[in-house]
């Protein structure tokens, strides 16, 4: 490594010298000339891959993303998205949002045919009572935002179904969402031993201040809660969120 | 005067008497000590570790077969019509035995790190397994993996195990053994020239720390550029609702409400010095008020909204602008005050 000459090797004499300012103990390892250039020459390539993502992700809009941001990020994707650098940096931006939930609604079979009511457990991802530490905790709210965010409508519209850009976009991403879908399905099926789960998607709304300050709502009133649709055709509902879903439709049952 | 002098100088060197690619070279080669990124270094590491550990709380339902996200569904969002360039040998097996297994050597390699026993090689394990475990942890992931990754990945470049390590304590002791297997000063990053110095000054201390801050900027400028887009950071309510979601709550921050000016100062606040953060950062004269507003911002992030660790890797990452001579001094104090 150039960086670790012997100071009795005179070819790397120059790279060690004891700094000017230095007590006679400390010794400085300078780095070689060349060396010097091929790191700022990286260290260039290297902050286009850092930049590249956030450019990307600034400069899109409903019309188009910055043409040369665009091809840049496709540039260096490779490398930034392999050293997981390739991040918009949105914290709590543009503005602090809901939150979303995954409710879980965990049943077995033989629960179904005699006593439905009592064998059938409610879950949320996340839970604060159940998931400790708290880093565990923010990884499965991580997991119902990611969940939502993919999110693709069971159902479309009529119109849309005549969309010929927006069908194969919706095809693609439905596919994804349900295989997440089945996903969350079958581990919680395995880790919880049920036979039959249902997942709802669920926000909860910011409250105003006078909502919380002066009418004595708590963060998690349940009027801030409200089960997202999972097709077009229908609408939030406000229900409460430990009532079960009388309609499949509502929810994704596997 | 102090080691960090030249540095020093070098902020405020007369550019008009020097050309600017000897500036350049200055600023990031200008060999330095690794006090400060020691500190970031026993940070980093036991974050690592922690977050390994726990992964491993629940690692069936993050890993292996019955994931909740498992590897067909990986496959799927990264290897789908649209590839992109995730890579993790994790996503390659189901196999329980072998993600234990690099759970564990994961966390231990954290460990070391923050022990600093054969750091450069630890160095580079830990941030490697920490990033296959990361690639493979696709929709469970904020903040904390891309700070804490980035720390790990400029330490591989630097010898922060130089000071405040069992490296640097094992070499005192026993060095008459480096002498003989050379090759353990290559895999601690212990510079060979060591042995005459007790205080080593390398230059790839000074280039990682300026990989850190320069990535630091980009982070809180884009993040203050989101921002400017939202009209709550505006108009000053987002802290109000910073504080009012259920889910991010760690403390009952919402008495605030009662005090909507101050809310709105903290709002303005917060959005201004992190615009400015990569250009108010720089000058001495207003180094230590950003970096003060630094720790009282991810000092509040991690009190009142949940995010203890995020919060706490963020103050890490701004350490990387407080000079090594200041570190060495504050800790010299510390031992002492003990």
């Amino acid at each position: 490594m150039t960086s670790t000459q012997l100071p009795k090797n005179p070819k790397n004499a120059e790279n060690a010298i004891p700094s000017a300012e230095s007590s006679s103990e400390a010794l400085s390892i300078r780095c070689p000339a060349w060396l010097r250039y091929v790191l700022l020459a990286a260290l260039l390539v290297h902050f286009l891959g850092v930049l590249s993502e956030p450019l990307r992700f600034f400069s899109r809009s409903e019309i188009q993303t910055g043409p040369e941001f665009a091809w840049l990020a496709d540039t260096m994707k490779p490398y930034s998205q392999w050293l997981y650098m390739n991040h918009g940096y949105f914290f709590f931006a543009p503005n602090p949002g809901p939150s979303h939930l995954i409710q879980c609604s965990l049943s077995s079979r033989s629960a179904t045919e005699s006593s439905e009511k009592e064998l059938v457990q409610t879950l949320f991802l996340p839970d604060r009572n159940e998931h400790w530490p708290r880093l565990l905790y923010h990884r499965y709210f991580m997991l119902s935002e990611f969940y939502t965010s993919r999110y693709a409508p069971q159902q479309v519209t009529e119109e849309l179904k005549k969309d010929r850009e927006f069908m194969p976009q919706w095809s693609f991403d439905k596919e994804i969402y349900d295989q997440i879908q089945s996903s969350i399905v079958a581990s919680l099926k395995h880790s919880r031993s049920k036979e039959k789960v249902q997942l709802r998607r669920v926000e909860r709304l910011l409250p105003e201040s006078h909502q919380v300050l002066r009418e004595g709502w708590s963060l998690n009133d349940p009027r801030l809660t409200i089960v997202l649709p999972e097709s077009m055709i229908e609408s939030a509902a406000t229900l409460p969120v430990n009532e079960l879903p009388s309609k499949p439709a509502a929810g994704i049952s596997r | 005067m102090s080691r960090l002098a030249p540095v020093q100088r070098g902020f405020a060197a007369d550019v008009s008497n020097e050309s600017f690619f000897n500036s350049l070279q200055d600023f990031f080669f200008r060999p330095n000590s690794a006090h400060t990124l020691a500190l970031i270094r026993i940070a980093t590491g036991s974050m690592i570790a922690y977050i390994h550990l726990v992964w491993m709380l629940n690692l069936k339902s993050f890993l292996g077969p019955f994931a909740l996200i498992n590897n067909a569904t990986w496959r799927a969002l990264h290897h789908g019509p649209v590839p992109d360039f995730k890579w993790t040998y994790l996503a390659q097996t189901e196999s329980m035995s072998i993600l234990w297994c690099h759970e564990i050597f994961a966390c231990l390699a954290g460990i070391m790190l923050a022990l600093g026993f054969l750091t450069r090689a630890f160095c580079f394990l830990a941030w490697f397994t920490t990033l296959m475990t990361v690639h493979r942890m696709t929709g469970m992931l904020f903040g904390l993996d891309q700070i804490t990754l980035m720390l790990a990945m400029y330490l591989c470049l630097a010898r922060p195990g130089s000071v405040w390590s069992m490296d640097s304590w094992l070499h005192g002791k026993f060095g008459s053994l480096f002498l003989k297997h050379t090759w353990l000063y290559a895999i601690s990053g212990l510079p060979i020239n060591a042995r005459d110095s007790a205080m080593p000054m390398c230059w790839s201390n000074t280039f990682a720390t300026r990989l850190i801050q320069l990535h630091l900027c980009v982070i809180y400028l884009f993040g203050g550029l989101g921002k400017l887009r939202g009209e709550m950071w505006w108009d000053g309510s987002a802290m109000w609702y910073s504080v009012a979601s259920y889910e991010y709550q760690s403390m009952n921050m919402t008495w605030t409400g009662h005090f909507p000016i101050l809310t709105s100062i903290a709002t303005h606040l917060t959005l201004f010095w992190e615009v400015s953060y990569c250009a108010i950062v720089w000058p001495r004269w207003t180094r230590a008020w950003t970096l003060l507003v630094a720790l009282m911002v991810h000092g509040g992030i991690a009190l009142f909204l949940g995010m203890v660790t995020f919060g706490f890797m963020m103050v890490v990452a701004n350490l990387a602008f407080v000079p090594p001579t200041l570190v060495e001094h504050l800790v010299g104090i510390g031992r002492r005050d003990e």
